[in-house]
């Protein structure tokens, strides 16, 4: 039961990761760093041919804070598979990213870090960790749960 | 138990390295085109017209001239008069 759960978090994950890198790919601009990485390691045309085939228009939180978000919640379910959904020992690894997301934008604000503040991004980090560590928790009253029957 | 340990230590670890790349890797190339990517509040110029193509409103150096058309006192009614007023005189043919 634990391994299976533990699988579909780690395919969880990889799926959220996919969706805000491909958020990034379609409909950010072409002046990133992954895009110049993308041209080294060959890959530039397959990124610009993902690009050409992105034809919705979405809100610009949806471009700029979302990903955020994602990936927060992301890292945070991949911290929670690798120590068995345990978020009394795992709860200081689970926070490092968003914890450096959450003071690097208030550090734009501040106008410490090169970027600009943003309340959505925020409010992204703040929400991805939420929902993460809820998922971590939620997971492990149900493995628990299913562990006590047996 | 310790190998288990280890192994979800060096795992955390990669994982968050991973994420720290990430995040540099969707990070600007250009430091100056970042303005004008982030949502539009964040615009830092509003667009308006370029001030070589406004011409400065020239003063007025002369005060209008009314002139009353008197030939014509006759024909009006003493409420109706005709009022000719010639301001900034730019064009030498009215004159």
């Amino acid at each position: 039961m634990r391994r299976v759960v533990t699988t579909l978090s780690y395919l969880l994950a990889g799926v959220i990761i996919v969706i805000g890198g491909l958020i990034y790919i379609c409909y950010r601009p072409l002046n990133l760093l992954m895009f110049a990485w993308s041209k080294k390691l060959e890959c530039y045309e397959w990124l610009i041919f993902i690009r050409e085939m992105a034809s919705l228009s979405i809100p610009n939180w949806v471009i700029y804070a979302l990903p955020d978000g994602l990936w927060t919640c992301s890292y945070i379910i991949f911290v929670g598979a690798i120590w068995n959904f345990d978020l009394y020992t795992c709860w200081t690894i689970a926070m490092i990213i968003p914890t450096i997301g959450i003071i690097s934008e208030l550090l734009q604000g501040i106008h410490m870090v090169s970027g600009y503040f943003d309340w959505y991004d925020l409010l992204a980090y703040f929400l991805g960790g939420t929902v993460g560590l809820s998922y971590i928790y939620i997971i492990n009253k149900y493995i628990k749960r299913n562990e006590n029957k047996i | 138990m310790k190998t288990k340990f280890k192994f979800r230590s060096i795992a955390s670890v990669g994982c968050v390295l991973f994420f720290l790349l990430l995040a540099v890797a969707t990070g600007s190339d250009d430091k100056d085109s970042k303005a004008p990517t982030k949502t539009e509040k964040k615009a830092t110029k509003p667009v308006s017209e370029p001030d070589i193509e406004k011409e400065p409103e020239e003063p007025q150096y002369e005060e209008p001239i009314e002139i009353y058309n008197s030939s014509e006192d006759e024909n009006a009614s003493d409420d109706e008069e005709e009022v000719i007023t010639i301001t900034n005189a730019s064009d030498d043919d009215e004159l």
